[in-house]
């Protein structure tokens, strides 16, 4: 058993329904995205259009996050999903300088999205799964993939350019369709392996300059 | 420095200067809210790169106090007690940022606790106590002037092997492997800077001559390592590589980087590479002074985000034009304090230490062998 994405970048309309999702299944807080949407403009006026890319974790193989983590709080697990113990992290953030997708983010604390207002009664709930200090990323929704349900961004993504399964059955749909579309992997080239794959999108190679700055750049896009 | 030529009176003065430095500092970063490194939204900062600067001053030294054994520099001899004690108290200094930056020392005792051995962190902890230990363990040889052979050698190997371990985290972060090489030779720089200033001015020709001439030669090597990446990526053209190379030899980042070529590379390597007949010089004092500096902002350069190089994506920084982080006032208040503690600790360890050494002991190993 070896979880695992794929998204038909062909399909995408970049919506960010999924970041939507990710954020009510998963309560973070402003300014933190498990789920973050690459937005890049391609092409010269007229021809310029807007390439959308959605970045969760990629939940790899060989997670760089894993191996630097000094005490052990990023590991994997047997199905694959790569989690963080949030009582081992000390928030040093080496993993978020060794993930070369930037898919980690640091919660320096509890911010309200109403400022000045205090945190509303949702927050003050939800705010105790993201405690301060800690890094923080996509978990594919263990919490749903535990009662055998699909990660939120999965179940919700409105172009069904999302597709979720084992990677080590050759009959599962996400098998299928990187054997039959030619799935790939972002930055191959770092060893790690990403559980996620991509299928569509003319292979964009482009991206891995715009990975170099994709935390603020999606964050900017989103706020 | 020089503890044996300074006398009581002197010793004990800096002793107290010292100790107000250290008490003002820790006030003031407390009466400041006591800002901590890892409650901060920069991850690597001053603490970060103060802890890195110590550790390349201690493992320097404690690699210059056991060349005597390890490779027969017999005039290094009567400083190599006092090399060991600065480079234990360089140390403790360095574990003290590491507790600020940490923030507590529950966090601390995570991190020794369950660690994760394919850490590269983890790896710089476990060399930095064994080089520790071993230091500690080779103080009663060093003071006394025995021979060593087998601890001397095990010692030097592993602060070797600390620096390699802190150069290959920058490295990685840089994605450059210069910055291993580059780390080794500044840790040796920073301890044979120190050493000089631990020599007594009327110290002979046959020790400060060759401490000058390594420390000449160190600084070309640290030159070469400096130049060579981005002096070579400006060949690439139009790259991200090629544009990178641009904005640190001639962009907003370009000041810093000629101010570290300056102070760690031109000015010390003149002052260095002058043929002198005579003791220590005040000018070489003051280029060894430069050089500890320039380990430092080194140190500070490499590590902290955006101060040179505006394309390294460190975590939790914003994508900004210039430099992205200022160390606060609490931040330099607690270094001065903890650098401080360090040269305190060395004044009090030297006084009760180095003094009660017997005269007999100051005679070579040799002599007191046959004798």
């Amino acid at each position: 058993m070896r979880y695992g994405m794929v998204i038909d970048l062909d399909r995408c309309v970049g919506c960010n329904a999924c970041t939507v999702a990710c954020k009510a299944e998963n309560g973070t807080p402003p300014g933190i995205f498990w789920q973050r949407m690459l937005l890049t403009e391609r092409g010269r006026y007229p021809f310029a259009r807007l390439e959308a890319t959605p970045l969760p974790c990629m939940h790899c193989e060989e997670a760089a996050c894993v191996k630097v983590c000094p005490t052990g709080a990023s590991s994997k697990r047997k199905d694959g999903l790569v989690l963080i113990d949030a009582d081992k992290c000390i928030g040093c953030r080496y993993c978020m300088v060794a993930c070369p997708y930037g898919a980690r983010s640091f919660n320096s604390g509890a911010r309200p999205y109403y400022p000045g207002k205090g945190l509303t009664p949702y927050e003050k709930v939800r705010y105790q799964e993201h405690p301060a200090g800690k890094v923080e990323k996509c978990t594919l929704c263990s919490q749903r993939v535990d009662k055998k349900e699909e990660p939120a961004c999965v179940a919700t993504c409105i172009a069904k350019a999302r597709f979720f399964g084992d990677l080590d059955d050759p009959n599962s749909e996400v098998s299928q369709l990187i054997a039959r579309k030619g799935g790939y992997q972002l930055l191959p080239e770092k060893g790690t392996k990403p559980q996620v794959y991509y299928v569509g999108g003319g292979k964009r190679r482009w991206i891995r300059r715009e990975l170099a700055k994709a935390s603020s750049a999606a964050q900017v896009s989103l706020s | 420095m020089d503890t044996q030529r300074t006398g009581q009176g002197i010793l004990s003065g800096s002793s107290l200067a010292l100790l107000i430095l250290f008490a003002a500092g820790v006030l003031l970063w407390l009466v400041l809210g006591a800002a901590t490194g890892l409650g901060e939204t920069t991850a690597f900062g001053l603490y970060v790169a103060a802890f890195f600067a110590l550790m390349a001053a201690g493992a320097g030294l404690l690699i210059f106090s056991a060349l005597p054994d390890t490779l027969g520099f017999s005039a290094l001899q009567p400083l190599s007690g006092k090399a060991n004690l600065l480079a234990l108290a360089c140390l403790v200094g360095g574990g003290l940022f590491i507790l600020a930056d940490v923030g507590s020392p529950l966090t601390l005792w995570r991190m020794l606790t369950g660690p994760n051995v394919s850490s590269p962190f983890v790896w710089d902890l476990l060399f930095f106590a064994a080089a520790f230990v071993l230091g500690a363990a080779f103080l009663p040889v060093s003071l006394q002037k025995r021979e060593a052979k087998g601890l001397s050698w095990v010692l030097s190997l592993i602060c070797l092997a600390l620096l390699v371990v802190e150069g290959s985290i920058v490295a990685t972060v840089w994605s450059n492997p210069l910055f291993v090489a580059g780390f080794v030779v500044t840790g040796l720089l920073a301890g044979g800077a120190l050493l000089l200033w631990l020599a007594p001015t009327d110290s002979p020709p046959e020790l400060i001559r060759p401490l000058c001439t390594t420390l000449a030669s160190l600084i070309a090597a640290w030159l070469f390592f400096s130049l060579l990446d981005p002096l070579t990526a400006l060949f690439l053209g139009a790259t991200e590589v090629g544009e990178t190379a641009r904005l640190i030899l001639a962009g907003p980042y370009s000041p810093l980087f000629y101010v570290q070529i300056l102070i760690l590379g031109v000015l010390p390597l003149v002052q260095f590479a002058r043929k002198k007949e005579a003791g220590l010089t005040y000018g070489q004092g003051v280029a060894a002074g430069l050089v500890l500096l320039g380990v430092f902002v080194d140190k500070y350069i490499v590590l902290v985000p955006r101060q040179m190089n505006p394309a390294i994506a460190f975590p939790s920084t914003p994508f900004t034009a210039g430099p992205a982080y200022a160390a606060t006032v609490a931040e330099w208040s607690l270094t001065i304090a903890l650098l401080a503690l360090v040269g305190l600790l060395y004044t009090l360890a030297a006084r009760t230490m180095i003094r009660e050494v017997p005269a007999a002991a100051q005679l070579p190993f040799e002599q007191r062998r046959v004798a």
